[in-house]
């Protein structure tokens, strides 16, 4: 690993966008550290200055009301967001998908802002947040930038953040009532291997509760990016969550996504289960809608 | 069955204070005064000839102490039945990972800065990665010749014959790949030498003695001027038998320096370069008569050795023939083909062969099974080899719990029960084997020695070179002495394993520790105890051959009250014109002998271990993915020393077994590992686990030959589970796969091909 | 450029000077001299290196030692109390948790989190929070006993 590297620690966001501003592209944000470190360690970063935002205060609440919904400080651990009160009952499945990150030391140690401008497509969080609608706030020394999450996140390890902004702030709007969601890991190895499909399913239901008045999906591993399964959703919207509805929204959502053959499943064997977890996690998502 | 004081109980490890308070030392824990840090550099081209390397930039490294190449080694090969290795390379690279240079400086990050700047020029050749490419005219050639290592061919018994007579024929090909150890501690050496010509090295490694006498031929120097000291050892399973060259490259960076290197793995490295399970191809056609009896079985097995043998092949002359002593098998034709590729050299790893091809010989017991109509249990019983068999290879069966493990199992599983009530996408499968304990083939020797000394307050230390790689040999070698010199176990210790204060042995492999080093160190106590009872006898008054212990005391049978104690006796021994301190020393070889090269023949080991597994998996039908919820081990490992650690040997190796039949393999592209890391080469986790193990040992029979009716316990574990997984699967949802490891991806295409022939 | 930090590792302050880029881990193997905490893959998955940071599990070799400072670290060394065995080492070794010992601290490090989170832990959930330390010997049977032993009292 690199030991040529300077370690500054501003004390405020402004503090750091200004070194950030100074040494541009000789320079990484740290934060957790995880997934920095690990691209160190390759040798896939070799930054000259780390700017670390581990003594800024104030960057890792979990923020409820029922107007501006959810608010989460970049800072906050996983771990924080798992466990949290008002997110396991406004929010359960972020809770659960909170649940499913690596293991204990991780969730310990990771922050949603570092997963996020990680960008890694195979990490949990982002099919969730993608599902319920989330924004990023990025704040830069030219001003403050509201982000939709699917416009935040571009390719592989990449999003639109500029070298000299730090994302402070992920928000997921409130849900409307008769809404239920259900996350879906798929692996075909161990429980914690990195699996072959995430699928994340938010339904809201019809005053009935027979019909899904709207669906949003979110689909994790398959793609450059994690990426919603817009037509899938078009298609199931007003539908009733009925076993050839399902089985032909699977298809659609199949070819919305361009998974890689490896080890964890062929591409025709990952699209496969794409159909076969949307049934699943829609079929869930309308059991929780419906209680 | 005889009551015991020590023996067969469950006692906890005798190390195990130091291994829960962070105290146990390994390689890597481990510092000498004035010590470097050395690292290899390693080929990244699958195929091609050295032509320069150039070190200069390397060692103009400030804190850079030593740059060694190929061109400062004697360039003798060796290896562990065939000299192809070299310890750095001077003529080729045959694998992406190939050892070519190595550094010792001051600290890691400048040994490995300095690696990076050391500059090989390679003339790439081509290379080949696939054993029947391999073998074709005008394929690369990695050594000598052609890439043939070894073959072997035989005919036994009446072929023809047997073939006639069977009612049912199966013939398949069977696929298993390459998998790893993934054992915990990577592989690492602590090398210090002396002017004096002594060199040192704290080692990981299972097999002190024989490390050593390769390290000297390596290195040409002579056998007793090194010295080999085991650390605590993080997990072996074969892979840490020295058939690498990290403790010689370790050694000679430390003689250049003059000063202490200590080289550890990294994790990839490990993976990269470590001699990990041979992979197969097996062609198996098997005849059955009506009444479900083996008629013939015909054979041929195409291994892959990788770029250079170590312990391969051994292991493919295991593929071929170990599973014939678990049957009754008499007409049988086997050939076996080890053939090199450019790929990371392959060697011994748990089971050691033995579980591919019982992979596919106990899926054809259960395609006999379904044909003839039979339970799967009857075929095995109908089959089943019994004390006293001699084997079509020659191979004396002196004890054999076989047919009461197979009824056992049924019995823990419920298993009629199971498999006539199931639920949809449920199955019960199972797999019988058989194993070594110990196997004759580094010379004419499989044997082992200890000496034990009792010390003047009566505890007894045990000098044994076996050493302790986890599997618990220490608390095993200990109550076998405590049992035989009638002393409490918290009255023995036993020595770390070092080559110069311990007598020759070869270690830990073909689960032999139990058994052999049980046997050499229960005539070391022994011996020990007959000069204590002349003593004792002494002081008694009375006949050395009226004499008993028990609980450190020594008396007259049948009055106890009269009794010296062992401590009383080693003091009087010592304390007395003419005293001497009592020393007790054993030895034991096996009754087993050489084999002959082609056929086979000849007792391999002393005793052989049996058993029988069972498991019940549920199949997911629409992803094809398996989860195991029970299994069952009924073993029969004859008398089992320490019940609480063979179980957990059991139960380790069943992760192993597991893994190899679901989850883990090897990824190549280009010769390159694609997966060299836990993230991407898969381990059961503790929640991947089946939450229902049941684990018993068969003690119906006891092994003449073997401390207290022991014999191999360490290996078997995970022998027979991947076939008991394949036919479960198949019992759950009719479809057998003949490769491994079990996918979904496999599973649900089988499912979808089932369906489409139904239709 | 190297700078002096000062950890408090068990309960005691230890001052080392550390590049910025020094692992944890690193740090308290070679410079604090506390070998216990083991590095087994470094890059977060085996769990070997796990030590407690205020309390919570966390793999040291994917920490920066600067970012430990202000923190109490606990490590396996740090475990005993006043000589006496942790109730968690002490089942170890009663129900033979463990074999060659090398994922061991790692694995009471997490345990010991586990369990001052959620006392009682079902087996289900000590099955779960095991599932981030990889053991290669003893197929975890043996260490859910041992901790569910003291999670039931």
């Amino acid at each position: 690993m690199s030991r040529d590297f300077e370690l500054l620690e501003p004390k405020t966001v402004k503090e750091a966008c200004a070194m950030l501003s100074k040494h541009r592209d000789q320079a990484k944000v740290i934060a957790g550290g995880l997934s920095l470190l690990l691209f160190m360690r390759e040798g896939l970063f070799k930054p000259r200055f780390l700017v670390s935002l581990m003594k800024i205060k104030g960057l890792d609440y979990i923020k409820h009301d029922a107007k501006k919904g959810l608010r989460i400080g970049a800072l906050a651990t996983h771990r924080s967001i798992e466990n949290s009160k008002v997110v396991k009952a406004k929010y359960p499945v972020l809770a659960e998908t909170f649940h499913r990150v690596g293991s204990m030391r991780i969730r310990n140690v990771g922050t949603i802002g570092g997963n996020l401008c990680h960008a890694d497509p195979r990490l949990d969080p982002p099919p969730t947040l993608l599902a319920l609608d989330a924004k990023v706030k990025v704040v830069g020394p030219k001003g403050t930038r509201s982000i939709r999450l699917e416009d935040f996140l571009t390719n592989y390890y990449e999003t639109v953040i500029r070298p000299n902004e730090i994302l402070t702030e992920v928000s997921v709007p409130s849900q409307p009532p008769r809404t239920g969601g259900a996350y879906v890991r798929f692996s075909t190895k161990t429980n914690d291997d990195t699996p072959a499909v995430e699928l994340a399913a938010v339904v809201t239901l019809d005053p009935k509760k027979e019909v899904l008045a709207d669906v949003r999906i979110g689909l994790g591993a398959l793609a450059p990016t994690a990426v919603r399964a817009k037509k899938a959703e078009a298609f199931l919207k007003g539908k009733r969550p009925e076993e050839d509805v399902l089985k032909e929204a699977g298809m659609i959502a199949s070819q919305e996504v361009e998974p890689i053959g490896d080890l964890r499943g062929s591409e025709e064997y990952k699209k496969e289960m794409v159909g076969v977890m949307l049934k699943r996690g829609i079929q869930a998502a309308f059991e929780k809608a419906k209680a | 069955m005889q009551e015991f004081s020590v023996v067969g109980k469950r006692l906890p490890r005798v190390e195990g204070h130091d291994k829960v308070t962070g105290k146990a030392l390994y390689v890597a824990d481990l510092k000498l005064p004035n010590m470097l840090y050395g690292k290899v550099l390693r080929s990244p081209i699958p195929h091609g000839k050295v032509l320069n390397v150039d070190t200069s930039r390397a060692r103009k490294l400030p804190g850079v102490k030593a740059v060694i190449t190929g061109e400062d080694t004697s360039k003798v090969k060796w290896g562990a039945f065939i000299n192809d290795m070299h310890v750095l390379a001077f003529d080729k690279v045959r694998f992406v990972g190939d050892e070519v240079a190595a550094v010792a400086a001051v600290d890691e990050a400048t040994a490995q800065e300095a690696v990076d700047l050391i500059k090989v020029d390679y003339e790439e050749l081509p290379a080949v990665f696939d054993v029947f490419e391999a073998m074709e005219p005008g394929a690369p050639i990695l050594h000598e010749g052609n890439n043939i290592a070894l073959h072997q061919k035989f005919v036994k018994g009446d072929f023809e014959g047997g073939m006639k007579e069977a009612a049912y024929v199966f013939e398949d090909k069977f696929t298993t790949p390459i998998v790893w150890h993934a054992y915990l501690e990577t592989m690492g050496a602590l090398a210090s030498y002396s002017l004096s010509g002594k060199l040192t090295i704290w080692l990981s490694t299972q097999t002190l003695f024989m490390a050593r006498q390769r390290i000297a031929r390596a290195l040409g120097m002579r056998i007793a001027d090194v010295r080999l000291i085991q650390p605590n050892v993080g997990g072996g399973f074969g892979g840490k038998s020295c058939d690498e060259p990290t403790a010689m490259i370790c050694g000679l960076l430390a003689q250049k320096t003059g000063r202490p290197v200590r080289l550890i793995n990294s994790r990839e490295e490990e993976f990269q370069a470590s001699r990990p399970r041979v992979a197969t191809n097996i062609f198996l056609k098997m005849g059955f008569r009506k009444d479900g009896t083996i008629a013939f079985k015909d054979t041929k097995v195409v291994n892959d050795n990788g770029a250079y043998s170590a312990k391969a092949p051994a292991t493919t002359g295991v593929t071929l023939t170990r599973v014939d002593t678990l049957y009754r098998f008499k007409n049988i034709r086997g050939e076996a083909l080890l053939v090199y590729t450019n790929k990371v050299p392959t060697g011994a790893y748990r089971g050691f062969g033995n579980p591919p091809m019982h992979f596919a010989v106990e899926q054809m017991m259960d395609m006999a099974a379904e044909a003839t109509g039979l339970d799967p249990t009857e075929v095995r019983l109908r089959n089943a080899t019994q004390v006293g068999d001699v084997s079509v290879h020659g191979w004396r069966v002196n004890s054999c719990a076989l047919s009461d493990s197979i009824k056992k199992a049924a019995e823990l599983m419920n298993w009629k029960e199971a498999r006539t009530n199931k639920k949809p996408h449920q199955g019960f499968g199972m797999g019988c084997f058989i194993h070594v304990s110990g196997k004759r083939h580094f010379g004419n020797y499989d044997g082992s020695s200890a000496v034990i000394k009792i010390n003047e307050d009566g505890k007894a230390t045990i000098f044994s070179g076996e050493g302790e790689i986890g599997q618990g040999a220490f608390t095993v070698l200990s109550q076998i002495a405590a049992e035989e010199l009638g002393v409490p176990l918290k009255d023995v210790e036993i020595s770390v394993g070092d080559t110069d204060s311990t007598t020759y042995c070869h270690g830990a492999y073909a689960s032999r520790l139990t058994y052999i080093a049980g046997n050499a160190v229960k005539a070391a106590a022994a011996d020990a105890k007959k000069q204590l009872f002349k003593m004792a006898a002494e002081m008694l008054e009375a006949d050395p051959e009226d004499l008993t212990s028990r609980e450190a005391k020594i008396f007259v049978k049948g009055n106890p009250s009269k009794a010296v104690t062992v401590s009383d006796v080693a003091r009087g021994c010592l304390y007395r014109e003419g005293g001497f301190p009592i020393v007790g020393r054993g030895a034991w070889d096996p009754p087993s002998e050489l084999q002959t090269k082609d056929t086979r023949d000849g007792n391999t080991s002393g005793a052989y271990s049996y058993g029988t597994q069972m498991c019940q998996v549920e199949v997911d039908p629409e992803t094809g993915k398996v989860k195991v919820l029970n299994f069952v081990a009924a073993h029969d490992s004859g008398k089992v020393i320490n019940p609480m650690l063979g179980e957990g040997q059991i139960e380790g190796a069943l992760q192993q077994g597991i893994g190899y039949a679901l989850t883990e393999e090897m990824a190549f592209e280009d010769g390159k590992v694609m997966n060299p890391n836990f993230a991407d080469y898969k381990i059961l986790g503790a929640d991947d686990m089946p939450e229902k193990i049941k684990i018993h040992f068969v003690e119906t029979c006891m092994e003449p030959t073997g401390p207290f009716g022991a014999k191999g316990l360490g290996e078997p574990g995970l022998v027979a589970t991947s076939p008991a997984i394949a036919n479960a699967i198949y019992n759950a949802v009719g479809v057998r796969i003949k490769g491994l490891p079990m996918t979904p991806e496999k599973i649900l295409n089988a499912l979808k091909e089932k369906r489409a022939n139904k239709q | 450029m190297k700078r002096k930090i000062v950890l408090n590792v068990n309960n005691d302050n230890y001052e080392v000077e550390v590049e910025p880029g020094r692992l944890l881990a690193d740090v308290i193997r070679e410079d604090i001299g506390l070998t216990g905490t083991k590095k087994g893959c470094e890059i977060g998955v085996c769990g070997a290196c796990t030590v407690l940071l205020d309390g919570k599990a966390v793999s040291s070799c994917l920490m920066l030692a600067v970012h430990a400072v202000g923190k109490k670290i606990t490590t396996i060394e740090g475990l005993m109390k006043n000589g006496e065995l942790d109730p968690l080492q002490k089942a170890f070794v009663d129900y033979g948790a463990f074999q060659c010992g090398f994922c061991t601290p790692g694995v009471l490090m997490a345990s010991k989190a586990m369990l001052n989170e959620n006392p009682h832990a079902t087996e289900h959930e000590i099955r779960e929070g095991l599932n981030g330390n990889l053991c290669r010997c003893t197929g975890y049977a043996k260490m859910i006993d041992a901790i569910k032993s003291v999670a039931g009292r």
